[in-house]
């Protein structure tokens, strides 16, 4: 029996990049087949393909041992072929069914067919899925979103679902529930392509896997006879161990201390409702540590790294390196303090300026890089090809715009920013969110060196496993509260409870039956 | 007004902002006057202004969404030269008609003509208005419920929706992007060129220098207030014209009425009162603006990636 698709030697080009090189390739039917690959590696071209928005250079598309064209999206639909992008495409303001019938093939004139809501019952009811098709859109959460993107995929498609980074905008449990979704379609004689960078996903529900790298394919195998090492060296050409560092010695010098920090104006469209989250917090991170925080999303680490960034004025009392900070100091201390922001693209880097540009945002008014404050662009040039090594930023230019750098480069360009300004202390939240192995290993590790070197870190991540690998200190932050833990002497296990409100009782909450401190919130922030 | 709205929502919906609306009516107004008196034939005088809205469509839509182009710069552009080309063209031709001893004036049979419908035209106030009318009015209403129709059931509706919300998503449903927005413009051109002929060849039987006199920008407005629907747009047309002609009548009626009131207002310059609607407009727009977004591509180009 020929396999439902395979491609033989395709090859895509994008000017001088060729961004698939001979990629052949064989599926059957009713396989969840997943394809790996660093972010650039050519995936989401090979997708594209496959959904009929590129088209392939030279090589075949066969399916069921018919070649054939995929001239054009609505010719993917007619193969039987559905794709869930990463990024849904749903129009915001209609609403699930209306979405579908956008897509579903027929005339102009009809509106949402009885043709259209049947498929998509069918496919609701063999789901067993529960989601509100006559809403806008747009209200509904991420993951109901993605099923109506699927439910989309599959009325259009019904052969071959391609799910293109499903994961990545996912709870914990609804990862589970998606992928059980997929094995399930998969027994029921589907056919489904997963493509991610996660492995360990990859590996717990695909049947075959497939690697790319840099537009090559550098392994397929059955999942279940590779070992993660043999993938992650396929994936990135060397294999990376995750860095570990030995926990760093205890009782240095106090660089951050935080004591019953809250917003000051709570939310100040609540109409009397309490919107912060953030209560009373108190934590302290000392020289040559890194304090980890783990908490479910949404438990007041929003509120507090704005307070500790000056974003938001609190109260309570704020003593950055020995220097206690009213609201206006902490934010002259901003240029002080390491920051790397949740979300790099909007609160790290000025996206359409030079990579130049974007390295000197916090030290441009020193020297050498200007004096008398005019800026002496020639000094900027030798340090900055230095950091350039240094950091392992891949850019052809360092006059480019950021904008163009890949996602990890973006976050090397912040990473080489903030630690070179050598800070007594730094602010990472989510320091690898979205980054393939190498790029996240590279800025753990310079994380880690920067430790070693004396610097404290407040590492605020929702990767637990990086999380726990990286601190030496760990606070647990639930409903708003700060209870420190006494990691490393403390399970995994325990942890988890902790972040759900179990148990927290055994915690200490913060420095304790100190009268001072209750005086002092209510008054003014100390000078 | 409602017809050039009518139009303009539309291409709105697809995300395409044409603020040149104002110079398209315009040059509908003139090329429609200008044919009908070369012809004789009202009829080949709306043909030319709805081909002359459509040409200048033409020209925004290779320009924006063809070639990329800013929306609001070149509809502005449109709106300066439309405004200059019918004014030059306009003098040319009064200059010409004058050497040749010929009345600039269209015979009452050139133009189209009122078509009372029997019967619902005699009904007290309200008959008149709605029922003796010029053909196109009765073709705009139709028009509008076949637009209402269209955007809220059909799949075409979704698609015209779509385009503007999410231009991305129709490209991934296999629609072509650009060929639909321009299409949606053309169709706005056709609409504001027909619009420009009602003013020339109906309602005033002759054309005037600037003689849309920012009707296609208080449009622009009445869209916005309409939020971008149909019923939404015809509202606002109607509170417009209600203001309008209250304005007219407060102008008259302070010479001739007895009341202390009005009659204090004749030492105000008309200016003032020929202000009230638009000032109502601004005002309205204000009130209603930002309680729901309009398109999310609103006047944003769109190029497929790659």
């Amino acid at each position: 029996m020929s396999p439902l698709l395979e491609l033989i030697r395709i090859t895509r080009r994008f000017g001088n990049l060729t961004a698939l090189s001979e990629v052949s390739l064989r599926v059957n039917t009713g396989e969840v087949f997943g394809i790996l690959g660093e972010n650039g590696a050519g995936k989401s071209t090979l997708m594209h393909l496959l959904a009929g928005a590129l088209q392939p250079n030279s090589g075949q598309i066969l399916l069921e041992g018919q070649k054939v064209v995929i001239s054009s999206p609505r010719r993917a639909f007619e193969l039987g072929i559905g794709m869930v992008y990463q990024h849904f495409k749903l129009v915001g303001t209609q609403t699930g069914m209306e979405n579908l019938a956008l897509f579903a093939p027929g005339g102009w004139w009809r509106g949402v067919s009885a043709e259209v809501r049947q498929t998509a019952d069918r496919w609701r009811r063999e789901l067993n899925w529960n989601v509100e098709m006559h809403r806008p859109v747009e209200r509904l959460s991420v993951s109901e979103q993605q099923r109506i993107e699927i439910i989309k995929a599959l009325s259009l498609g019904g052969r071959l679902l391609i799910l293109d980074e499903p994961t990545a905008a996912l709870t914990p449990a609804q990862v589970d529930s998606l992928l059980s979704t997929v094995r399930q379609l998969a027994e029921r004689g589907l056919t489904v392509l997963l493509v991610s960078h996660k492995l360990a996903e990859i590996k717990s529900v695909c049947d075959r896997i497939m690697i790319l790298r840099q537009g090559r394919m550098t392994l397929e195998a059955a999942a279940d006879d590779v070992s993660t090492s043999e993938i992650i060296t396929a994936m990135i050409g060397k294999d990376i161990s995750l860095p570990t560092a030995a926990r760093a010695p205890q009782g240095g010098r106090s660089v951050l201390e935080l004591e019953h920090a809250e917003p000051k104006h709570r939310g100040r469209h609540s109409f009397g409702r309490d919107r912060s989250v953030l209560k009373a917090a108190s934590l302290r991170v000392n020289a040559g540590e890194i304090a980890g925080i783990c908490g479910v999303e949404g438990s007041g680490q929003i509120e507090l790294s704005a307070i500790l960034t000056g974003e938001t004025d609190a109260a309570g009392r704020l003593v950055i390196d020995g220097i206690p900070l009213t609201k206006f100091g902490a934010r002259r201390h901003l240029k002080d303090i390491g920051v790397i922001p949740a979300d790099r693209q909007k609160e790290g880097l000025i996206l359409p300026w030079s990579i130049h540009n974007n390295l000197a945002l916090k030290a441009h008014d020193r020297r050498p890089f200007s004096r008398w404050g005019i800026l002496r662009r020639r000094g900027w040039s030798d340090h900055h090809e230095r950091i350039k090594r240094q950091f392992d930023i891949r850019a052809g230019d360092l006059r480019m715009p950021v904008v163009g750098l890949s996602g990890g480069n973006q976050q090397k360009v912040i990473v080489a920013r903030e630690l070179e300004l050598k800070p007594g202390f730094l602010l990472a939240i989510n320091p690898t969110r979205g980054l393939d192995v190498g790029a996240a290993a590279f800025v753990m590790q310079q994380m880690l060196t920067a430790r070693d070197g004396g610097m404290g870190i407040l590492l605020i991540h929702d990767d637990l496993d990086e999380l726990l690998r990286l601190s030496d200190r760990l606070y647990v932050m639930y409903a708003g509260h700060l209870y420190e833990t006494p990691w490393p002497d403390a399970t995994r296990r325990q942890i988890g409870a902790w972040m759900l409100g179990n148990e927290l009782e055994s915690l200490r909450s913060g420095p304790r039956g100190d009268d001072g401190f209750r005086d002092r919130r209510n008054g003014p922030v100390q000078p | 007004m409602v017809l050039a709205g009518l139009g303009e929502l539309t291409a709105e919906i697809t995300g395409v902002i044409d603020i040149g609306i104002e110079g398209i009516m315009l040059s509908g107004a003139l090329a429609a006057f200008l044919a009908s008196f070369a012809s004789g034939h009202g009829m080949i005088g709306l043909l030319a202004g709805i081909l002359s809205g459509i040409v200048m469509a033409g020209i925004f839509a290779v320009t924006c969404i063809g070639m990329g182009a800013d929306q609001i710069v070149v509809g502005t552009a449109i709106n300066l030269l439309a405004l200059g080309a019918t004014g030059s063209f306009w003098m040319l031709f009064q200059n010409w008609t004058q050497s040749h001893n010929l009345v600039i004036h269209l015979a009452r049979n050139e133009a189209f003509n009122r078509i009372p419908i029997p019967w619902l035209s005699q009904i007290g106030f309200a008959g008149p208005a709605l029922f003796d009318q010029y053909g196109l009015v009765y073709f705009t209403i139709v028009l509008c419920g076949m637009v209402g129709w269209a955007l809220n059931r059909t799949r075409l509706g979704l698609v015209i929706r779509g385009l503007g919300d999410s231009p991305e998503t129709c490209a991934a449903a296999g629609i072509p992007v650009k060929l639909s927005r321009t299409l949606a413009t053309l169709f706005a051109g056709g609409c504001a060129g027909a619009a420009g002929a009602y003013l020339s060849i109906m309602q005033t039987h002759s054309f005037a220098q600037n003689m849309t006199d920012g009707i296609g920008f208080v449009v622009l407005s009445l869209v916005i207030f309409g939020r971008w629907t149909v019923w939404g747009l015809i509202s606002g047309c109607v509170l417009f014209g209600a203001i309008n002609s209250l304005q007219q009548t407060l102008q008259t009626a302070r010479y001739t009425s007895h009341s202390t009131v009005l009659h204090a207002m004749r030492h105000l310059p008309f200016e003032i009162f020929q202000m009230l609607p638009y000032l109502a407009a601004l005002i309205a727009l204000a009130i209603f603006a930002g309680s729901r977004p309009g398109p999310k591509y609103l006047g944003k180009n769109w190029q497929a990636d790659s």
